[in-house]
């Protein structure tokens, strides 16, 4: 008789197949280190300006890639930028899971409730997300805490969309059946019957909407009405390297290829997971 | 086969809508050389001149209307344009000659009672135009004959032919504004160029005027393009998809002085750019603290992170303005960050304080914003940036909210009231005054300018009210503008005034 593996076990097997998503894993774990490390890696203080080593392409001694503008160095914006990034895609995404979450879970199963939550979700959801961001700086003024806000406004309908539909299968089932009819309170048939449940579908749109939260607050920082500078956040290193991309386009190209890599890592890491989560994945 | 049939109807269908499409776009091309393709960063606000008062808007009315004199920006004198002469028979009156035999572009005659008629509707409450002040100093304006205006000022009023020089002092066809209301959408002036079509947010034609009183313009149309985005109207210029441009981001200007079919120039403007303070902040009433921050500035870091397209200056009044004293950049302030730390110390901020930086996010406030950031952090100040949209920082630092503030001011009559009385005097608090500064001593002299007819009083009184805001650090003065302009080669007589205008009469292509 062969050792018996966990379905734990089963899964992180079957994501270590796929190679995309494993070296996205790495490459997302490198982000996290350099972003909880910015003070040591960092050669240079983010802001600080020299003028008098303006635009140096990159490879210059002293400045792996280059500086901008200000004749600040590129790099230790990049890692400095990571560490924002980082923070507004957490913190926008757990906010918006969290709110979303419970307001699924409880538009689900209650009845009575479920029309009036859905149809403010719908409400929200009828409009752009970026167009949403925009109202809600509009309403608290520019800066990273209010781009951070407006990303967890318009994650809101979308967990709380995803939520609600796996609890209306869920109530269904007999484990809940059975927990109701022994007795148990609502709080804990929702906690401990229903949510470990749904939560894989939940971790697997969290991962895809850490990437889209990155990129959104990216655009909403190019306009302007995001990150405010010198704050090295990279949608606000791209809009200021516009200007100079003619003569030197690694300022706003560095930043822009970072973009692209975590948002790409993020949403190939999201894939890898579902395909280990879901049940009907031939091993 | 009936299913090819049909695919061949519609290929010719297709070929006949591209060549349509070729058709229409091929006479809007550059290379016409009837033709000049200006691409312009935004769309104007409307074509009237006594309504609107932005650079975009007079841009074009320019090329429409005309004023009563114009500004030789060679010798500084006021040269006749629809006025030929003036008199001022005592201080309080001015006589005014005009050009005979000039007609609108309607056909309407040209004459004293349009002239009076342009300026009681700049004047009247109901139109409220946004340059009614331009005139406030004006009493009555009287039809002496079909020829002579007479206006008389409420006190004697130094600059007042200055001010006939300026764009929203244009004058307007009466028939036209009778039959449309107003000249928003339907311009009628007397100058070189008519509006033949107007796109909202796409372009706008202009096309020669045939009844113009001047020699005759050589070019036959002007098309203002939209292009908002400077690196795009620089693409377009090099492509030669539009003739000239200005505006331009000044990393690209090497790029195109390197540029053998483009000639790029900056030449030196009136608009001066400024750091100021909020005065009814305690912290900035203290002298010693604003001139610690006239002392962190080094401005030649700024004039580096602009690409070397400006000119540091000291002087509130620059060179190309009327009140100007060179030995005025003597009063002002050097980079000294030692003795402006034990300035800080001596007002009782040893430890630097926090404050805020505000302006508008456009052109090179961003950046000369953030290098007065990281300036003033190293005399121990903590300065937060405020970047706002444009309108929202008019209006936000017009009530006050701002602590300190990054602006500029495009003297468009070139006389320097027209840049102190505005925004340095205690009148005009809660308008253009966004320092909320107020100085008995320099309101004293700013008035002796505006109130004296002798341009040499004028001239004196102007130099000593520069000397006095400068030591006295109203503003801390960055720099001078330089008007950056670009053309292709084949694009002659183009020059553009320090005030930021260009004349496109005289311009042709060969």
């Amino acid at each position: 008789m062969t050792k018996s593996t966990s379905l734990w076990q089963l899964r992180i097997r079957r994501f270590r197949k796929d190679r995309l998503a494993v070296v996205s894993l790495g490459i997302i774990s490198i982000l996290l280190i350099s972003a909880i490390l910015a003070q040591v890696i960092a050669p240079y203080d983010p802001a600080s300006q020299r003028m008098s080593e303006r635009r140096l392409p990159p490879g210059s001694p002293g400045h792996l890639l280059g500086t901008d503008g200000f004749g600040r160095d590129i790099a230790s914006r990049l890692v400095y930028g990571g560490r924002i990034s980082l923070m507004v895609g957490l913190v926008s995404v757990g906010v918006g899971m969290l709110i979303g979450m419970t307001l699924g879970l409880i538009a689900g199963y209650f009845k009575h409730l479920d029309n009036l939550i859905m149809r403010v979700m719908d409400i929200l959801l009828a409009f752009p997300g970026v167009l949403i961001a925009i109202i809600v700086v509009a309403i608290l003024g520019p800066g990273l805490y209010n781009v951070i806000i407006a990303i967890s406004v318009f994650s809101i309908p979308m967990f709380a969309r995803l939520t609600r539909g796996a609890t209306l299968s869920a109530k269904e089932e007999t484990y809940v059946l059975a927990a109701r009819s022994l007795g148990a309170p609502t709080s804990r048939i929702l906690l401990q019957h229903i949510l470990p449940n749904i939560v894989s579908p939940i971790i697997v749109f969290a991962t895809v909407r850490i990437g889209v939260s990155i990129l959104n607050a990216a655009a909403l920082s190019f306009l302007g009405i995001g990150a405010q500078p010198p704050m090295p956040e990279w949608g606000v290193m791209i809009s200021e390297g516009r200007n100079f991309l003619y003569t030197s386009p690694y300022i706003a190209f560095v930043p822009g290829l970072a973009i692209l890599i975590v948002v790409l890592s993020f949403n190939l890491l999201g894939d890898g997971i579902r395909d280990a989560l879901d049940p009907f994945q031939s091993d | 086969m009936e299913v090819k049939k049909i695919t061949m109807k519609k290929v010719i269908v297709a070929a006949i809508v591209l060549l349509a499409g070729l058709l229409i776009t091929l006479p809007t091309l550059a290379n016409d050389l009837s033709t000049l393709v200006y691409g312009a960063d935004s769309d104007v606000q409307g074509l009237s001149p006594i309504l609107t008062n932005d650079r975009v808007s007079s841009n074009v009315t320019d090329q429409i209307y005309d004023t009563l004199f114009v500004r030789d920006w060679n010798t500084m004198e006021i040269k006749p344009s629809l006025a030929l002469s003036y008199e001022n028979p005592d201080a309080l009156t001015w006589i005014i000659h005009l050009r005979p035999n000039v007609v609108f572009s309607d056909g309407t005659p040209f004459n004293a009672a349009a002239v009076k008629f342009t300026f009681e509707r700049l004047l009247d409450p109901k139109v409220a135009a946004p340059r009614a002040s331009l005139l406030k100093m004006v009493d009555k304006i009287d039809v002496v004959n079909d020829l002579t205006v007479k206006i008389t000022t409420k006190y004697p009023f130094g600059p007042f032919p200055a001010i006939l020089t300026h764009g929203n002092s244009e004058i307007v066809s009466p028939t036209a504004v009778a039959k449309y209301g107003n000249l928003m959408q339907h311009p009628v002036g007397t100058g070189p160029f008519k509006l033949e079509e107007w796109v909202p947010g796409d372009h706008i034609t202009l096309v020669r005027n045939d009844l113009y009183w001047g020699n005759a313009p050589k070019l036959k149309r002007i098309i203002f393009r939209i292009v908002p985005e400077g690196a795009t109207r620089v693409g377009l210029l090099q492509t030669g998809e539009i003739d000239f441009t200005d505006l331009i981001p000044t990393p690209l200007f090497a790029t195109l002085k390197d540029d053998p079919q483009v000639t790029a120039v900056a030449p030196l403007g009136t608009p001066i750019r400024y750091l100021s303070f909020n005065f009814q902040r305690k912290v900035f009433q203290n002298l010693k603290v604003r001139q610690a921050i006239a002392m962190a500035i080094d401005r030649k870091d700024i004039v580096t992170a602009l690409d070397g397209l400006a000119s540091a200056s000291k002087s509130i009044i620059g060179p190309k303005v009327f009140g100007y004293d060179p030995t005025a950049e003597a009063f002002g302030y050097n980079h000294d960050p030692a003795k402006a730390k034990a300035l800080l110390a001596d007002a009782g901020y040893p430890d630097g304080f926090t404050t805020t930086l505000w302006y508008g996010v456009t052109g090179d406030y961003p950046v000369v914003a953030q290098v007065i950031q990281e300036q003033l952090s190293k005399i121990g100040i903590k300065v937060e940036l405020k970047g706002l949209d444009w309108a929202t920082f008019l209006s936000a630092t017009r009530k006050g909210d701002q602590d300190m503030f990054l602006l500029g001011w495009t003297n468009l009559t070139a006389d320097g009231e027209e840049l102190l009385y505005p925004n340095l005097d205690s009148d005009n608090i809660g308008g253009a005054n966004r320092a909320f500064y107020s100085n008995p001593i320099t309101d004293r002299l700013i008035m002796v300018a505006r109130k004296n007819v002798d341009q040499k009083v004028r001239l004196a009184a102007l130099e000593a009210a520069n000397a006095a805001l400068i030591t006295n650090v109203a503003w801390v003065p960055l720099y001078d503008q330089l008007n950056i302009l670009a053309y292709l080669n084949d694009v002659h007589n183009l020059v553009v005034n320090p005030n930021q205008s260009w004349i496109l009469k005289d311009v042709y292509k060969k």
